[in-house]
C-alpha cells in the first residue's frame, strides 16, 4: 500500500513509478526530432500518431484495472475481432452496431470474469482458453470472411473517420475512456478496492471486500472497452478481418507494463498506461519518419521494455516474489 | 510434498496412476469416444500421423514443462521456434545440414539461456521478460524472412527431401519425430527423478524460500530450465521445418499456446512445483487426439478452436486446486 500513498502525493503524474517511462518518452522524442527535423512536430503527424494508437489505447486503459487487480487478459485479440465483426454486421445502424458490439464485449468479459473471479481459475490459462472460444465463435459467426457493408451508417463513419475541432474522433473516444477509467481507479471506492484486491486478496477479503465481484467487474469493464474499441477498429476503415485483432493483446500488455503497472497487482495507474501507449506510438511513428521499417521497431521495443522494467525494479528495490 | 520418502518407495506403476489419474482417465474416455465416433480414427496411417504430431508438439511441451516446474512462463517460444527454424534453413542452404543442425541447437539453447538470465539477473517477472524477448525476436524473424515471405529449403538429406525425411518410417512406424520425442521423454524423466538438479527444480517452483534456505541456487536452476526450454524449441523448429520444407515468419504461431494448453490439461501446474514428463505427454496427446478426430469428422477449424477452448476451461474447472494468479507470481 506504500506505493499507493506515494502515488496519491504525486497527484498528476503519479509519482516516481512513471519517471522511467516519462524520461524515455522525452529522450526518444529528442532522438526522433534530431534525426527527422521538424516533421515530427507537425499537427498532421501528431494526429496520425494518436489516431493509430487509439484502439490499443482504449483497451489499455481498461486492462490497467485488470492488471492492478492482479490478473491478466490474453483473450483480447479475438474478443476485439468478435466485437468488430458484430459492428460490421450491423453497420447500417449506428445505435444497433454500438449496442450489440458493447453487449458482446461485456458478455465476453463477464465470461472471463466469471471464470477468474467466481470460479477462481488461473487467469493466464483461463483467458487463453476463452481466447480459443472467442476465436471459434468469431470465425463461425463471420464464416471466416472479411466483413464490410456497402451503405454504412454515417454516424459510424464519423466515429471512425470524422473530426471534431480538427481532432479525429477515435482520439476523443480514447481520451473519454482514459478519463473515465482514471476517475474510476483513482477517485472512487471501487478503484481503491481494485488496488486492495491486487495488493493482497486475502486481507481484502477479511476487510469485507467481495473479491469475486471486483474481479468480475474489472473484466466486464474490459469487455465493454473492447466492444467500443472494436467499433472504432471497424469504423476506421469500414471493413474488418475476423483475425485483425490477433496479437493486439501483447501490444496492450506492453503499453500497460511500460506505464508502470505491476503484473503481480496492486500497483499501477491509468496515466502511466497512457504514457505507455503514447510511447509505443511515438516509437513506431518515429521509426517510420527516420526511415527504419516496422521490424526494427519490434526489436527496439523489446529492448525498451526490458530497460523500463529494469529501471522499475531498480527504483522499487526488486519485485516481491 | 512431492518428494516425501514414502512416495519414493511405491512402485512406478502405482505411482503413475496416483499422480496422473485425472489426465489418464480423460485420455481413455476421449480415445474411446473417438474410436466410436469415427472409424477412420483407428487406421494405422492415422495413428502414425497422430503420434507424429504428438511427437513434434510434445518436444516443445517438454521444454515448457521445465519452465512451468520452476514457476516461470515463456511467451517467446513461438518466435524462438520461428527464429531457430529460419536460421536453420538459411544455414542449411549455405553450410549444409550437420553444421546447421548443431549451430541451431546452440542458438536455441542460447536464446533460452538469455531468457533465464534476463529473468534472474535483472529480477524481472518471466511474463514481462519473455514478452520483451518475444517482441525483439518478432522483429528479427520478420527481417530474416523478408517481411512475410519465407525461405525454401534447397538441400536434401541422404538423397531425400526434408519432408520425405520427416515421414521416413523405421520398422514401418517409427518416424524421426517419434524417436526424438521418445528419447527426450525418457532422458528428461530420468533427469527429473534421479539428478539432483532435476529434483531440486520442484523445490524452486514449489517453495523458493525453502530452496534458498536449504542451499539450492534457485537462479541457476531457473536458467537451466529456460535453457532446456530453448533447446527443445530449437529441436521442435527443425522438425517443423522438415515437415514444411520451408521457413515462414509465422511458423511458430499458435505452437506455444497449444503447448501451454496441452501441458496444463495434462496436470502440470503453472505456479510451479508440480508436473512430470508423463503428465506433459498425456496432455499433448489429449489435445492432439481431439484435434485429429475433429478433423477426421470433417469439423471446421472454427468449431475445433471452440471445442479446444472449452476442453481447456473444463479441465481447469475440474482441477479445483488451481488457484488465483496471486499465488503464482513471477
Amino acid at each position: 500500500m506504500k506505493e499507493r500513498n506515494s502515488s496519491r502525493r504525486g497527484q498528476w503524474f503519479a509519482g516516481k513509478e512513471n519517471l522511467g517511462v516519462i524520461a524515455m518518452v522525452i529522450v526518444f522524442v529528442v532522438i526522433v526530432v534530431s534525426f527527422s527535423g521538424a516533421k515530427f512536430f507537425t499537427a498532421k503527424n501528431i494526429t496520425n500518431l494518436l489516431r493509430s494508437v487509439s484502439v490499443v489505447g482504449i483497451m489499455s486503459c481498461a486492462v490497467t484495472l485488470v492488471m492492478v487487480s492482479g490478473n491478466i487478459d490474453l483473450s483480447l485479440g479475438w474478443m476485439i475481432g468478435f466485437c468488430a465483426v458484430i459492428t460490421g454486421q450491423h453497420s447500417g445502424n449506428f445505435g444497433e452496431a454500438l449496442l450489440f458490439a458493447v453487449l458482446a464485449g461485456t458478455a465476453c468479459g463477464a465470461l472471463n470474469g466469471f471464470l477468474v473471479g467466481v470460479l477462481r481459475l488461473n487467469a493466464f490459462i483461463a483467458t487463453l482458453g476463452t481466447m480459443y472460444i472467442f476465436k471459434g465463435v468469431t470465425t463461425l459467426y463471420s464464416d471466416g470472411r472479411f466483413v464490410t457493408k456497402l451503405d454504412p451508417s454515417s454516424v459510424l463513419e464519423f466515429v471512425g473517420q470524422g473530426q471534431i475541432l480538427n481532432i479525429p474522433t477515435p482520439i476523443l473516444v480514447f481520451l473519454l475512456f482514459a478519463v473515465v477509467f482514471w476517475f474510476l481507479l483513482k477517485k472512487t471506492s471501487f478503484g481503491t478496492k481494485v488496488y486492495a484486491v491486487g495488493a493482497n486478496s486475502v486481507s481484502a477479503h477479511f476487510s469485507g471486500i467481495r473479491c469475486w465481484l471486483i474481479v468480475l467487474a474489472v473484466y466486464m469493464l474490459t469487455g465493454l472497452a473492447t466492444g467500443m474499441a472494436g467499433t472504432v477498429l471497424y469504423a476506421k476503415v469500414m471493413s474488418v478481418q475476423p483475425y485483425s485483432g490477433v496479437g493486439l493483446e501483447f501490444d496492450v500488455l506492453t503499453a500497460v507494463v511500460l506505464g508502470g503497472t505491476s503484473v503481480t497487482g496492486g500497483k499501477g495507474n491509468v496515466l502511466g498506461t497512457i504514457l505507455g501507449v503514447l510511447f509505443v506510438g511515438i516509437l513506431s511513428n518515429g521509426f517510420t519518419l527516420i526511415g527504419l521499417g516496422s521490424n526494427a521497431t519490434y526489436i527496439t521495443q523489446g529492448f525498451i521494455l526490458l530497460a523500463a522494467m529494469w529501471m522499475d525494479v531498480k527504483s522499487s528495490g526488486g519485485f516481491k516474489s | 510434498m512431492k518428494f516425501a520418502p514414502d512416495k519414493l518407495k511405491t512402485n512406478p506403476v502405482t505411482r503413475f496412476f496416483r499422480d496422473n489419474n485425472s489426465a489418464f482417465i480423460l485420455i481413455l474416455v476421449i480415445a474411446a469416444a473417438c474410436i466410436s465416433a469415427s472409424p477412420k480414427f483407428t487406421r494405422v496411417g492415422n495413428i502414425i500421423n497422430l503420434t507424429q504430431s504428438i511427437g513434434t508438439y510434445g518436444i516443445l511441451a517438454i521444454g515448457l514443462t521445465f519452465i512451468f516446474l520452476v514457476g516461470g512462463i515463456d511467451l517467446s517460444l513461438a518466435y524462438q521456434v520461428a527464429l531457430d527454424g529460419t536460421l536453420f534453413v538459411i544455414m542449411c542452404n549455405s553450410i549444409g545440414f550437420f553444421p546447421a543442425f548443431l549451430i541451431t541447437l546452440a542458438i536455441g539453447s542460447a536464446l533460452g539461456y538469455l531468457n533465464g538470465t534476463i529473468i534472474t539477473r535483472l529480477k524481472i517477472p518471466s511474463l514481462i521478460g519473455t514478452l520483451a524477448v518475444m517482441t525483439g525476436l518478432k522483429g528479427l524473424v520478420l527481417i530474416l524472412n523478408h517481411d512475410s515471405g519465407g525461405i525454401p529449403v534447397e538441400i536434401s538429406l541422404f538423397g531425400k527431401t526434408f519432408s520425405k525425411f520427416y515421414n521416413l518410417k523405421l520398422f514401418g512406424f517409427l518416424t524421426p519425430s517419434h524417436i526424438v520425442c521418445l528419447v527426450f521423454l525418457v532422458a528428461f524423466a530420468l533427469f527429473l527423478r534421479y539428478k539432483r538438479s532435476g529434483v531440486n527444480m520442484y523445490v524452486v517452483g514449489g517453495n523458493p524460500e525453502a530452496g534458498l534456505f536449504s542451499g539450492i541456487n534457485n537462479d541457476r536452476l531457473t536458467r537451466i530450465a529456460f535453457t532446456i526450454g530453448g533447446f527443445c524449441a530449437s529441436v521442435c523448429s527443425m522438425l517443423v521445418v522438415m515437415r514444411m520444407n520451408t521457413s515462414t515468419y509465422n511458423m511458430g504461431d499458435n505452437l506455444d499456446i497449444i503447448a501451454i494448453c496441452s501441458v496444463v490439461v495434462g496436470g502440470v501446474k503453472m505456479q510451479g512445483g508440480k508436473g512430470n514428463m508423463a503428465m506433459c505427454i498425456m496432455g499433448v496427446a489429449i489435445i492432439q487426439i481431439i484435434n485429429n478426430v475433429m478433423t477426421k469428422l470433417g469439423m471446421r477449424t472454427a468449431m475445433q478452436a471452440l471445442i479446444t477452448g472449452i476442453v481447456v476451461i473444463l479441465v481447469l474447472i475440474l482441477d479445483k486446486s488451481s488457484s488465483h494468479i496471486k499465488n503464482q507470481k513471477g
